[in-house]
């Protein structure tokens, strides 16, 4: 296992990265497809956010891994034509970038295993941060949001070229995958977003950027002092707290505790991936693939859902019954669903 | 002797500073200086998306108008951003950070509205959110909030809201609503989208539009206090889909109370490069 800064920082950047491309597909399928035209073709790149399955074709036949290097090239100019481009062009870019990344992420899971948790709350952390420099509007609201973006990405690249990852060796099998996709789900959609997280009840902005960094802190604390470890047989209970927190998160607006919710939520999210990630979870790399696919799906027709609740009168009507005020419980569901993720390597802590 | 390794040091410290930053963005400096107008403005937004599928982001435009406009308060609808599907923006709050104007945000995202805000130069007193009547629709909502603007205005009440568009009777509820809303305080400022189009698909006259009626009966029209009238073609752009309605006034500036429009100081700003809406603006003096 590789464990060095640089690696950190480039696996934690291509996660937040992640995220974001996520966000611009969501955003330009919407537009494309709601705001104007009508239901269209380019609905079908939504779909090739099942990036698991060309994952499969990617280190089969390219065989990505040993090329992870030219892959963050090719990305880094895939993320420079993103942001001077049309929307639909913006939008088969960020797809096109997600699918990159995908390998990235995974070799890094793969070499990390556990440990890619820090990756991940550095990436939530930088997620953030850059959120907020850019004051809580998207990369292409403006001449300094696109600067903001360029000079992650060239960060990301630097970090890339200077510290790449080792070579992976051929195993018998690998970390699970799912609950990391799951989490980067919850993450995206609601955890790591300011706005979100401040508007959903309309709370104190800069009190919930306080608490979600207390949150994210902690996490990093028990996770870095491998106080983890001994909180591993306790692991039910974990589950159990996060199923509790982030229904309190999301359905109630409790006056004096509303702030503590949201760094506890947060703090069980990270710790319940650190079990949810399997160091045997997977077989072989292309089950990886496969696996990612699946999660994948079931993230598109979770994002479909939320998309579609506050519109609900205009969606077809089965579609219409089942988001209709419903976006509190769709939303409940992406963290639910990822914590079930989890079940298994909580089952295997205890047994 | 080292404390922290390279790793802990970077993850405090862009934590440290996204908080930090967050505190630095959230300061308002106070107006106290007199007034002798003011300029009020309502805004549909479009989910900060210009109209149609070109999906550019319009905030920039936005601030733009809002700046070279000089409004004091901006009721702003369709301002719900804190969605994937608006790549969870925190508009109003960048908006007001931008124009250094105080903002209320507006009914909580889980409702899933579609957004109601507000704007001011001045602090924002009491904001509530008030559910308005919307039995078999999408909830829709109004805003209330004070307003103390300096003297000699004082202390006004303002309302903005964004009406039905599909049920008329349910439209109609909506607008008995905001009247009585109105109605509660001596000096209000009643805005936004109220849809006035429902009865004109059918072929109507706006003066034939119940909800018009209602509202016209129980309020005052600034537009037309200005000099505009009250048939003017002015904010919405339908889509080419639905040509026979085409630039209808659905926007208004309502007030009760002891306000003097200026006349001929209303304005139609913006256009569809910015949203599928046009700004209306109106000039008031105490």
């Amino acid at each position: 296992m590789t464990e060095n800064y640089g690696n950190f920082m480039y696996s934690g950047l291509s996660i937040c990265l992640y995220m974001i491309m996520y966000e611009i597909v969501i955003h330009n399928i919407f537009v494309l497809n709601f705001g104007g035209g009508g239901l269209n073709s380019s609905v079908v790149l939504f779909l090739l956010t099942m990036t698991g399955f060309f994952y499969i074709g990617l280190h089969k036949f390219l065989r990505i891994h040993d090329k992870l290097v030219l892959n963050s090239i090719l990305c880094f100019f895939v993320f420079i034509i993103l942001l001077l481009s049309h929307p639909l062009i913006r939008l088969s870019m960020a797809v096109l970038a997600m699918i990159l990344l995908t390998p990235i992420i995974i070799h890094a899971l793969i070499l990390q295993s556990r440990r890619y948790v820090i990756s991940i709350i550095m990436g939530i952390s930088f997620k953030e941060f850059i959120v907020v420099v850019m004051n809580n509007v998207s990369i292409q609201a403006s001449t300094f949001t696109m600067l903001v973006f360029g000079v992650i990405c060239i960060i990301w690249l630097s970090f890339g070229l200077k510290y790449p990852l080792s070579l992976l060796d051929e195993k018998a099998s690998y970390p699970s995958i799912s609950a990391v996709y799951l989490f980067i789900h919850l993450e995206t959609f609601f955890l790591s977003s300011p706005s979100v997280q401040s508007t959903w009840f309309v709370r104190n902005y800069v009190f919930v950027i306080l608490m979600m960094g207390v949150g994210l802190l902690l996490a990093y604390f028990i996770i870095e002092t491998r106080m983890i470890e001994k909180l591993l047989r306790f692991s039910p209970i974990l589950l159990f707290s996060f199923l509790l927190f982030s229904f309190l998160l999301i359905y109630y607006d409790l006056s004096y505790v509303r702030y503590i919710i949201i760094s506890l939520t947060q703090l069980n999210a990270v710790l319940l991936l650190y079990i949810g990630i399997r160091e045997n979870g997977s077989g072989s790399i292309s089950r990886i693939g496969l696996k990612l696919g699946g999660i994948q799906f079931i993230c598109i027709i979770s994002s479909f859902l939320l998309v579609a609740a506050p519109f609900w009168t205009a969606m077809p009507g089965p579609v219409s019954t089942l988001v209709m005020y419903n976006d509190r419980l769709l939303m409940l569901l992406v963290g639910w669903i990822f914590a079930f993720s989890c079940v298994k390597g909580i089952k295997e802590e205890m047994n | 002797m080292k404390i922290l390794n390279k790793q802990q040091s970077t993850i405090l410290l862009i934590i440290i500073l996204t908080i930090g930053l967050a505190f630095y963005q959230s300061y308002r400096p106070s107006h106290t200086e007199s007034v002798d107008t003011i300029k009020v403005m309502t805004y549909n937004v479009h989910l900060f998306t210009d109209m149609g599928s070109s999906g550019q982001n319009n905030l920039v435009e936005i601030a733009q108008l809002i700046k070279d406009a000089g409004a004091d308060i901006i009721g702003l609808q369709e301002s719900e951003g804190s969605r994937m599907a608006s790549s969870n923006q925190y508009g109003v709050k960048w908006l007001a950070d931008e124009l250094n104007m105080y903002y209320y945000f507006g009914p909580s995202t889980h409702l899933g509205v579609w957004g109601v805000s507000l704007l001011s130069r001045w602090e924002i007193l009491n904001p509530r959110v008030e559910l308005l009547p919307s039995e078999g629709t999408l909830q829709r909502v109004a805003i209330v909030a004070e307003i103390d603007i300096p003297s000699p205005f004082g202390k006004i009440s303002v309302i903005v809201t964004h009406l039905s568009f599909d049920l008329q009777e349910v439209q109609l509820a909506q607008a008995e609503k905001i009247v009585e809303l109105a109605k509660n305080n001596d000096k209000t400022i009643a805005m936004g989208d109220f849809n006035t189009v429902i009865a004109q698909l059918d072929g109507k006259s706006i003066n034939d539009d119940p909800t018009f009626v209602l509202l016209n009966n129980s309020l005052v029209d600034s537009w037309v206090e200005s000099g505009g009238a009250a048939d003017e073609n002015t904010s919405f752009h339908f889509s080419e889909a639905e040509p026979d309605i085409n630039n209808t006034r659905i926007d208004y500036i309502w007030y009760l109370g002891d306000f003097t429009v200026i006349i001929g100081n209303h304005q139609v700003l913006g256009d569809e490069s910015v949203s599928d809406h046009r700004a209306i603006l109106v000039e008031f003096t105490a």
